[in-house]
């Protein structure tokens, strides 16, 4: 029954633990999807606000110049403002949900698909404005953008032309007049027309040819501008439509949207991961109720620790032990034993604890010292409490079955060491363990280095025996000396 | 008969509650300043080619 009653009492620490550790896996799930409430809610503000009211990159200048739509604004403002804040609720709130009742694929889906969307809408803009910005700014761009695109019309015959068309008139006004010499003028006319319309035909072919080349120049200059302002993309992007041959945009649209589903993909986890610790924190606590039962049935008496399922750290000044009376009087005959061996009484054999015996204040534990005064010192201890307990094998034993009597210091830093409050190595836990006994220890011991270096050395040792750690076998100097194994 | 008095070289143990053990005493002292095991240490003699362990369990389980 006692023996029961141990093995109980350690399962209900052990419980207690487990449950203090999925509480601070909570937590940390539960901070990390307030961080991913306060990027969404960036994201979506951005999307909102870019969407109906102005692009962000020169928010000011555009201000500037509207400043006369202030009520246009405000109003496009506080919509962005509650879209942000209504959708990004929206999904935190779902998220949580999502942990404690479980959802469909296709809510998750639509809820992940929002997100994505903006995201994407967000990223590529902007990656489009970092790229024009980065394009703008270099100087080859600014080199094509400045170049002047002369065209030469080639030869002017306009003049020549003209001089052509004086002489044609002329020689037809003669031919109209002539009486001799008609034949002369009549080839003299043909042969001006004939000249006339081939500088006609030679000017228009030339001017065809001189708009032509221009709109080519504009075409390749308006083109190298691109290729530059496309060659400032990342790299990655490049990459893509290289790849895939596509366009250095649908590239952009395809690396944000990755991007985008990574985050999206990383937000859902995270209600999944919050939805099995609460899960695995449910079925702990419900372990600990059975455990706690099943204790009562053993013991006959409720285990009444201060560690409660709300709250399962005790302040490390306590000695949890003592607190636990009810822990105490599972050890029935341990609590007897002085009474048993200074009367010798039978009474020492009864089996179980009675109500009345859970108020006897601390029983002696067989030899065993409770610690009822805090921070008792060696020095206070008289050498009978050793040298009267000195047994020889098999000669002398405890007359009672002890029992473990409280976690101390020692079992509080591995619980640190377990959820990250402190390190498995030399320095933090010597720091641990000079924060826990500064205010305990007063007068010359608290400067002790030494001593609180034997401590951490202690620490070490034992938490090397149970396996918990051990030395690192490549160990070098800046690297870690110690693993934690447990 | 007295061959059956021989004296074993023995060994002086440091042991707490929950089983735990070390052979120094100052060690032993220090923990218990700080509570580090939840009780004060117990003290037993024990032969040098005991298995401490087992003995100490054995201690704490009559």
């Amino acid at each position: 029954m006692n023996t029961n009653a141990y093995r109980l009492g350690q399962l209900i620490v052990l419980e207690q633990n487990k449950i203090a550790d999925a509480k601070a896996g909570i937590a940390y799930v539960k901070l990390a999807l307030s961080f991913a409430f306060i990027t969404t809610w960036i994201l979506y503000f951005i999307f909102a606000f870019s969407f109906y009211v102005a692009d962000l990159w020169g928010i000011s200048t555009w201000l500037t110049e509207n400043t006369s739509e202030l009520v246009a604004f405000a109003l496009f403002l506080t919509m962005a403002l509650l879209m942000a804040q209504t959708l990004s609720m929206i999904k935190h709130a779902f998220y949580h949900h999502k942990a404690a009742f479980k959802y469909g694929l296709f809510a998750v889906l639509l809820i992940c698909s929002l997100g994505v969307f903006m995201e994407l809408f967000n990223s590529s803009s902007q990656q489009q404005t970092i790229a024009h910005q980065s394009a703008e700014k270099s100087k080859t761009f600014d080199s094509v953008a400045n170049t002047q695109i002369s065209i030469d019309r080639g030869a002017n015959s306009s003049n020549r032309i003209a001089y052509l068309s004086g002489e044609l008139a002329k020689a037809r006004e003669y031919l109209n007049g002539c009486k001799k010499t008609c034949k002369t003028y009549q080839v003299k006319v043909a042969d001006l027309t004939a000249q006339i319309e081939a500088l006609q035909a030679g000017q228009a072919q030339a001017n065809e040819i001189a708009s032509l080349a221009s709109t080519n120049a504009i075409k390749a200059k308006t083109e190298a501008m691109s290729a530059l302002k496309e060659d400032a993309h990342k790299p990655i992007f490049k990459f893509i439509r290289d790849a895939l041959g596509v366009g250095i945009s649908t590239a952009v649209v395809i690396i944000a949207c990755l991007v985008s589903i990574g985050f999206e993909y990383s937000h859902a986890l995270l209600s999944r991961m919050l939805g099995e610790k609460l899960s695995y924190l449910e079925s702990l606590q419900n372990g600990l109720v059975k455990l706690k039962t099943d204790y009562l049935q053993a013991a006959g008496t409720e285990y009444g620790s201060s560690e409660l399922i709300d709250a399962p750290e005790l302040p490390v000044s306590s000695f949890k032990y003592q607190q636990a009376a009810p822990f105490v009087s599972g050890f029935v005959s341990f609590k007897n034993a002085p009474k048993s061996r200074a009367q010798g009484s039978a009474k020492s054999s009864d089996p179980l604890p009675t109500p009345k015996e859970q108020q006897l204040p601390f029983p002696d534990f067989g030899g065993f010292k409770a610690r009822r005064d805090t921070w008792a010192t060696p020095e206070l201890e008289t050498e009978a409490t050793t040298s009267n307990h000195q047994l020889g094998v098999h000669e002398e034993k405890p007359q009672q079955p002890p029992a473990r009597g409280s976690m101390g210091l020692y079992d509080d830093w591995v619980q640190a060491v377990k959820i990250g409050e402190c390190k498995p190595s030399v320095d933090p836990t010597w720091s641990w363990i000079q924060k826990r006994i500064s205010n305990k220890e007063t007068g010359e011991r608290t400067p002790d280095r030494t001593r609180i270096s034997a401590m951490q050395k202690a620490f070490f040792s034992r938490a090397m025996k149970e396996g918990l750690m051990i030395e690192n076998p490549n160990y070098r100097n800046g690297g870690k000396k110690y693993l934690w194994t447990a | 008969m007295d061959s059956l008095n021989t004296q074993q070289p023995t060994q002086t143990i440091y042991y707490w509650l929950d089983g735990y053990w070390v052979k120094d005493k100052e060690e032993a002292e220090l923990m218990d300043s700080i509570n580090a095991f939840g009780s004060l240490h117990q003290v037993v003699e024990l032969p040098l080619n005991a298995d401490i362990d087992r003995e100490i369990q054995h201690l704490l389980k009559v």
